[in-house]
């Protein structure tokens, strides 16, 4: 066996030496430089259209062992082309190129074994027609068709090499700059007719590539490892689906095809990719400078994976169909335009797109999420039409701490926020939408959560602890179709809005709801529902306060059928306490329940309200209301043509008042409200049942009033028919009360119920009639029974009308006339009857009658009285003198004659008998009262044997000129007495019996005839009413 | 006796002495009282209607606020009856002694005298 081996060795050793020697005498002593070089440029000549630069020529075969090789040094072609970036095409410091001569010269057939270009440049340039620099191979002048073909029907290129070489190919007809600069690669391949198949390991290599004027590359580091095919007529490059790139140290498997189709003038993409963990920064840079401006001060980074495809032609008017799987791990991303900084963006993306058909483009998020220091937010969804109008379909989740992102706000907005903001949010919408705002068209919908959030809006500030908001844009279920549009939830523990200015609103633990028709078309009224229910909503502007507790309610807004201008309005209401505070003035309810309806016909608006109220309370300043419950029914009616705005609307209803109390400065006394029950219209007020109480008067007030619009017309006057029942009645107080309504003089504003600074002004414009049963009335001076009549007020003129009465002194009864025509000038009359009367008791009650009849205090016992008199009174009640008119009649019988000085002064001058002076039998007298004189008719009285004629006059000074003429007595002729004087220095003088024939018919004189006369005058005119209308 | 008589004379005396003629009464004609008068800040104003009114300025009273009267001139009797807005009358009686179309003058049973201008 070792034999066998050692002959072996030594044949094969024998070989080696052998074609080492045949070698080297063809290497150094054949094929010499010297021989070579000349042949070498000789075939250059003849082959190339260029200028050849070839400086040596050797035949090497130890350094290209086994095979024969040729090494050029310093190989140059130069080809001038205009434009070309040098007239350089080729240059080489060296190159070896090893051909098997065998196929060339057996079957014409160019087999480079092996090709080593080092240290060269390779300068190719196409100018805009097409022509190209390296075209430089001579054509055959034999051939006729395929004069640029080769003249080998094959090459085989089985190593290529470059070594630190650099090629630039500029391609104006492609608008393509290419710059390959130290390449370092090894190329293996075949051309068969036009086909080039190369297998290509590029090492090295710092490639830029300018397309179109736009830098896609700068001296990105190259590597790469492909089959490819190249078909020259086609100008089309295929490579290997196992194809991989590194460029800037990222590497990209690769595969498919890349075809120039000047005919159509496009190049033909047929790529797959697949990179894994590419760095983003890396891409990034890949952005061409056009598009860097968009980067500008990003800066991002994370691992991109990648896989998809790139298919179809790449024109003017074509781009090819990228379909891009892409996938983002651990990116971070700053922005100096966005106020945080990204982490943890991770992404699943899909890209689809030929960058030209809108309709087969999109970019599906799978996922996407990503961290602020503080906040995070995720995403999925399509974006669509991001070619023309950019549209998506989003699902986001977010939770935000708002403050990261309040330095995104603009300035001028004058907005902060902070808090969290954690939800929900689906969105479709395009940019177009957003545009123009075309919310009928996008979608938004769901659920947000803030906590401990605040806002400042300018001055006014919003904050809450913990609120919930649901939103949908549009409602898919809307409770009808016109609320389609949009709805929204809130849920709040506390929500607090609060302005530099003071005023403030808090709502706590409430629900907010509603639902609405797209409130922007200006050209209907929008369908709305809204549905509150709060624990409590307080508010505070200025010195107003509000508070309420519980309040709930409903509202409802719609077009009305047929008219989509006028709006249809429904609202409930219902609430606990509910306190206001205006300055002063103040407002308590408890349980306030309303129910409204508005019909806004533009012809005839209507409106309907019912209100519930419990235990209300009311003050503004001084002034106070307390109601135990009030209950109010109301149709409004609203009328166009008022120009008014109040008396537009009409109202029908009625309202009902139990257990009120009003307490007002410009009254004395508390006015209690123990039931009121009303209904009312525009013309009337229907007063069923009105039970007021004021200090210690009570009373009932039942009727109607009426004319009640056409007196705020000015049509009419306002009109009124009560019963007015009491038990105690305090008459001053009452006319206290009603004092100056309707007057128009401007009254001091410190006017005080006890300090009055006027008279009693009766109202203006109404005409309103009490049918009073008063079962006890002060007066003043006193206290009346039993009263029953009428009072009437009446356009400036109060009346009693035969008011009936009992009071300790008489049964009575009374009209009078109260007339206020102005303040100076006030008419006062009366019409007074009273019978069986005490007369001692009279001039208690009417202290006056003293003044006009100052002999009635000289009698005692029981008669009757009459009287009527009138006069103007100035402001302070005083009478105008001048003004004074009166008449009265008196009937006593049976009186008794007091003893007093008058009577005792007149006695002892008549000489009567002092026992029988203080019997009267019988007194019948009429009176008149004009301006300061109250004369006394001539009148008859008895005292048992005596009969006197009484006549005269005193004035309101007291003076007196009085004349008694004893008609009769025991004496036997006729005696008068003149009682002249003032009443304290009164003169009693004899003198001539003026009426002696008074009372007798027969011979009674034609003056005393006319006196009597005047006294049935009187007493008829005073006692025609009783006759008429007998006491009842 | 004596002195019965002694008295009977003196009555008799003076029943005789204040027993005098009756004068005979003057005539005034009427339509000379139509129209208005004054004295100081009193008005009287007659009317054809045998209606009147009177209005004294010193009391704040205009002749629109001016009260109502009737009267009637019966040879010197000048009658004025003061109707009340509220029922009753007043009556009052005088006596002229003058009347001519600027003055006017009357007097009542008590001697109180009035004195007019007419304007």
């Amino acid at each position: 066996m070792q034999k066998v081996v050692k002959r072996l060795a030594i044949t094969f050793t024998a070989i080696i030496l052998l074609v080492v020697l045949v070698a080297g005498i063809a290497v150094w002593l054949v094929f010499t430089p010297d021989k070579l070089t000349p042949i070498a440029r000789k075939q250059a000549a003849k082959y190339l259209t260029c200028q050849s630069q070839i400086g040596e020529v050797e035949l090497t075969f130890f350094s290209t062992f086994p095979r024969f090789g040729l090494k050029v040094n310093n190989f140059m072609l130069v080809n001038h082309s205009p434009g070309a970036q040098s007239d350089t095409l080729v240059k080489a410091d060296q190159f070896i190129g090893i051909v098997d001569f065998m196929a060339w010269w057996k079957r014409n057939e160019l087999v480079i074994n092996e090709l080593q270009l080092n240290h060269g440049s390779l300068n190719a340039y196409v100018d805009s027609l097409g022509h190209a620099n390296f075209n430089v191979m001579k054509t055959d002048s034999v051939a006729t068709t395929e004069s640029t073909e080769s003249s080998f029907r094959f090459i085989d290129l089985e190593n290529v090499e470059l070594k630190n070489f650099n090629i630039s190919y500029h391609d104006q007809s492609l608008k393509l700059l290419t710059d390959i600069k130290n390449l370092t690669a090894q190329i293996s391949g075949k051309i068969v007719t036009d086909t080039v198949d190369t297998k290509m390991n590029i090492n090295q290599g710092m490639v830029s590539l300018t397309y179109d004027g736009e830098h896609y590359l700068r001296s990105a580091s190259v590597k790469a490892n492909t089959n490819l095919r190249f078909v020259v007529p086609k100008m089309k490059v295929e490579f290997a689906d196992n194809s991989v790139a590194t460029v800037n140290n990222m590497n990209v498997s690769f595969g498919g095809s890349i075809e120039n189709d000047s005919a159509h003038n496009q190049v033909l993409f047929d790529l797959n990719y697949q990179g894994k963990l590419l760095p983003l920064s890396e891409i990034l840079s890949f952005v061409p400078s056009t598009y860097q401006s968009y980067l500008k001060g990003v800066d991002a980074n994370g691992l991109i994976t990648s896989e998809g495809s790139i298919k179809g032609s790449y024109s003017d008017k074509s781009m090819p169909l990228m379909d891009m799987h892409i996938v983002l791990q651990d990116g971070t991303l700053k922005y100096e335009g966005f106020p945080v900084p990204l982490s943890d963006m991770n992404g699943d993306l899909k890209f689809y797109s030929d960058m030209t058909n809108d309709d087969i483009s999109y970019l599906q998020i799978d996922r996407f999420s990503a961290k602020t220091p503080h906040s995070s937010i995720q995403t999925k969804g399509k974006v669509t039409h991001f070619l023309t109008d950019l549209h998506c379909d989003l699902q986001s989740d977010g939770d935000l701490e708002l403050s990261e992102f309040d330095p995104m706000i603009p300035a001028s907005m004058k907005t902060k926020v902070k808090g969290r903001a954690a939800g929900q949010v689906n969105s479709v919408f395009s940019m177009s939408q957003i545009e123009k705002m075309q919310l009928e068209k996008m979608q938004f919908s769901g659920k947000m959560k803030l906590v401990d959030f605040k806002a400042d809006y300018d001055t006014i500030s919003l904050q809450t602890d913990r609120s919930e908001l649901e939103f949908a844009l549009p409602n898919l279920n809307a409770s009808s179709r016109n609320k389609q549009f949009a709805s929204g939830k809130i849920a709040t523990t506390n929500l607090n809005v609060i302005t530099a200015k003071g005023t403030m609103a808090l709502v706590k633990n409430g629900t907010v709801s509603f639902e609405t028709y797209d409130f922007r078309d200006m050209k209907r009224i929008p369908e709305v529902a809204c549905t509150f229910k709060l624990d409590s909503v307080s508010a505070r502007m200025d010195t107003i306060q509000l508070a309420i507790q519980k309040p709930a309610g409903h509202l409802e807004m719609q077009p009305i059928k047929a008219k989509s201008t006028e709006p249809e309005v429904n609202v409930t209401f219902d609430s606990g306490i509910l306190n206001a505070i205006a300055g002063l003035d103040k407002f308590y309810c408890n349980n306030a329940k309303l129910k409204a309806y508005y019909f806004g016909d533009k012809l005839q608006p209507r409106m309907k309200v019912q209100y519930l109220g419990e235990n209300m309370k009311m003050a503004m300043g001084a002034d106070s209301a307390r109601m135990n419950k009030i209950d109010l029914n109301a149709d409004l009616l609203n009328d166009p043509g008022q120009k008014d705005k109040f008396r537009q609307w009409q109202a029908n209803g009625f309202v009902k008042v139990d257990k009120g109390k009003i307490v007002m400065s410009a009254l004395k006394y508390p006015l209690e409200i123990p039931a009121i029950q009303m209904d009312f219209t525009p013309e009337m007020f229907n007063i069923k049942e009105s039970r007021l109480k004021i200090d210690k008067s009570d009373f009932s007030l039942s009727g109607k009033l009426s004319n009640i619009l056409s007196h705020f017309k000015s049509d009419s006057l306002l009109c009124g028919n009560f019963d007015f029942v009491s038990d105690k009645t305090d008459l001053i107080q009452l006319m206290q009360l009603t004092s100056g309504i309707g007057e128009k003089e401007t009254k001091p504003t410190n006017t005080t119920a006890d300090a009055p600074t006027g008279p009693y002004m009766v109202p203006k414009g109404i005409d309103v009639q009490l049918n009073v049963n008063v079962a006890s009335a002060n007066y003043g001076t006193g206290t009346a029974r039993n009263i029953k009549g009428q009072l009437r007020v009446k356009d400036g003129l109060l009346i009693l009308d035969d008011l009936s009465f009992v009071t300790p002194a008489a049964k009575m009864r009374l009209t009078t006339m109260y007339r206020t025509p102005r303040k100076n000038h006030l008419f006062m009359g009366l019409d007074f009857h009273m019978t069986d009367v005490e007369i001692s008791e009279l001039l208690k009650i009417i202290p006056d009658v003293d003044s006009i009849m100052p002999m009635l205090r000289s009698f005692s016992g029981k008669g009757e009285f009459h009287a009527a008199a009138e006069t103007y009174l100035d402001s302070l009640y005083n009478p105008k003198i001048s003004t004074i008119r009166g008449a009265a009649s008196v009937r006593g019988t049976d009186l008794v004659l007091m003893d007093g000085q008058t009577f005792s002064e007149i006695a002892k001058t008549l000489r009567f008998s002092k026992k029988t002076f203080n019997k009267v039998d019988s007194l019948a007298a009429e009176f008149t009262l004009f301006k300061n004189e109250i004369d006394i008719y001539p009148f008859l009285i008895v005292m048992d044997k005596y009969k006197g004629v009484v006549a005269g006059r005193h004035n309101m000074d007291m003076t007196f000129d009085y004349h008694i003429s004893v008609v009769q007595s025991p004496l036997p002729f006729r005696l008068g007495i003149d009682i002249t004087g003032k009443i304290d220095d009164l003169k009693y003088r004899l003198a001539k019996c003026r009426y002696a024939d008074m009372y007798r018919p027969a011979s009674r004189g034609v003056v005393q005839s006319k006196q009597l006369e005047l006294r049935k005058m009187i007493r008829d005119a005073l006692t025609k009413k009783l006759t008429e209308t007998p006491s009842q | 006796m004596k002195k019965l008589f002694v008295c009977l004379v003196v009555l008799f005396s003076a029943s005789v002495l204040f027993n005098s003629c009756q004068k005979e009464d003057e005539f005034f004609d009427e339509s000379l009282l139509i129209g208005k008068w004054v004295s100081g800040t009193v008005y009287y104003k007659y009317l054809s209607d045998y209606s009147g009114k009177t209005w004294d300025t010193a009391d704040d009273v205009t002749e629109a606020e001016a009260q109502s009267f009737t009267w009637t001139l019966v040879k010197s009797e000048l009658t004025h009856i003061h109707i009340l807005e509220t029922g009753g009358s007043v009556p009052k009686v005088y006596t002229v002694t003058l009347l001519t179309s600027t003055s006017l003058k009357y007097k009542d049973d008590f001697g109180t005298s009035y004195s007019f201008t007419k304007q």
